[in-house]
């Protein structure tokens, strides 16, 4: 009698619906290349649409990153890698192909997502930040992508999405004013606090972002007594989670949305 | 509807015909990776002739131990043992499985389902006291509320885990 109470017990427990309390008021959860990056319980591969969506269904996601590229023909692919053959079906760098051989590759995951633009994911954001990290090589060695085609395509993205924020993350900090006059929020990815002051544009940008193994509390503190904001990315196990979150930064984009919630909620 | 037959056919199966006297009865524990977290399961294993039939319970060892929040596994595999020697035998076998897991999110919708089904192989080695390897790979459906749609959504994905099993035959 006294295991069937514990039984009931038990159950009521597991599936009781408790409210609980948000550990970490002052920072936003946010999903790293939609629903993590290189982690194997993402469910679908980084930067598909199909993780875009099962990121932004989770309540308390408020931001999405994506990684984009420029095409030659001016359009900004969702991909995280400098090579398609790391991930893909495809060969070469992105910003070397044409929009038409892109649109008919596939990740090789077990899924095989289709690789997608920029302008192929939902056009309500419904609320939260979509963040764009620009990656700038041309497919060169040295080379950047040309500003001209980066602008347009940027303001194509501003026409495109509506009822949410834009913002990008730079690692050249070019075009900066350029970019924020379209109503980009722009942060800067830096290696470490020291780089971001010494950043000639840190004053224009919004923020940054830093991996969180490269930055501390009172470097955190710094940066947010400036009136910037801070985000952190590269958590993927609960301890580095909690280690992210007890910094305090304004965005945690993590690469494991449940458990960040989790330890969150708590 | 044929589906839903199919799949109840499928279920009872093993369980027509005549019962056998040379039932055999084991316990055991495995360790499972999956994508999700590593899993912890003690099990019930009930042969009759080749056919085996085992019931898991467990939970997932990250969410439950180091996040503090029950992420509980249950199970079902059926296989058909394969057996090359007297100390070992090879078992294609089919798993259905259903895990659950409370975001805590403070809204209405906290919690995930998963069910999960694979197809497997298992390699057992021993007599009485056995050991497995298992894999597998297979379609898997979690379930949850969705906020971007605001309402009640399913995703589809491929699954895969690998597991080592101790079995103790009585």
């Amino acid at each position: 009698m006294n295991s069937r109470y514990l039984l009931i017990i038990s159950v009521l427990g597991l599936f009781s619906c408790k409210k609980h309390a948000d550990l970490y008021p002052d920072t936003t959860i946010g999903g790293h290349a939609c629903a993590g990056l290189h982690i194997s319980s993402s469910n679908y591969h980084d930067n598909s649409l199909e993780a875009y969506k099962y990121a932004r269904s989770f309540e308390k996601v408020e931001m999405i990153e994506v990684d984009a590229q420029l095409s030659l023909d001016g359009t900004l692919w969702l991909f995280h890698d400098p090579e398609l053959n790391e991930e893909s079906t495809g060969e070469g760098a992105i910003p070397q192909k044409n929009d038409s051989y892109l649109s008919g590759l596939k990740y090789s995951s077990l899924e095989k997502e289709n690789l997608i633009c920029l302008l192929d994911l939902p056009a309500d954001l419904k609320g939260i930040r979509l963040l764009i990290d620009l990656k700038e090589s041309d497919g060169s060695e040295t080379g950047l992508i040309d500003s001209t085609a980066l602008l347009d395509a940027l303001n194509q993205a501003k026409q495109y999405f509506y009822n949410g924020d834009l913002a990008m993350v730079t690692n050249t900090g070019r075009f900066l004013p350029a970019i924020k006059a379209l109503g980009f929020r722009v942060y800067y990815n830096a290696v470490n606090a020291g780089q971001f002051f010494n950043y000639s544009n840190a004053s224009v940008s919004d923020g940054a972002v830093f991996r969180n193994s490269e930055i501390s509390i009172s470097d955190v503190n710094s940066v947010k007594s400036l009136g910037k904001e801070v985000i952190i990315y590269d958590v993927r196990s609960s301890e580095g989670i909690k280690s992210a979150f007890e910094k305090s930064p304004d965005y945690l984009l993590t690469d494991d949305i449940k458990a960040t919630l989790i330890e969150k909620y708590k | 509807m044929f589906r839903k037959l199919a799949f109840l056919v499928l279920l009872i199966l093993p369980f027509l015909g005549k019962s056998q006297d040379s039932a055999i009865h084991s316990v055991g524990v495995d360790l499972n990776y999956h994508p999700q977290d590593f899993f912890f399961h003690i099990r019930g294993q009930l042969l009759k002739k080749k056919l085996s039939h085992e019931v898991f319970l467990g939970f997932g060892i990250n969410k439950t131990i180091f996040q503090k929040q029950v992420n509980p596994m249950i199970g079902y595999d059926l296989s058909y043992r394969f057996k090359l020697t007297n100390w070992f035998s090879v078992s294609p076998l089919i798993r259905l499985s259903y895990s659950l897991l409370n975001t805590k999110v403070p809204e209405k919708h906290p919690l995930i389902h998963a069910t999960e089904s694979f197809a497997a192989c298992r390699l057992l080695l021993g007599n009485r006291n056995k050991f497995a390897i298992t894999g597998g790979i297979g379609p898997a459906i979690e379930w949850k509320y969705d906020a971007y749609l605001e309402r009640r959504n399913h995703f589809f994905m491929w699954n895969y885990f690998a597991e080592i099993s101790y079995y103790y035959e009585f």
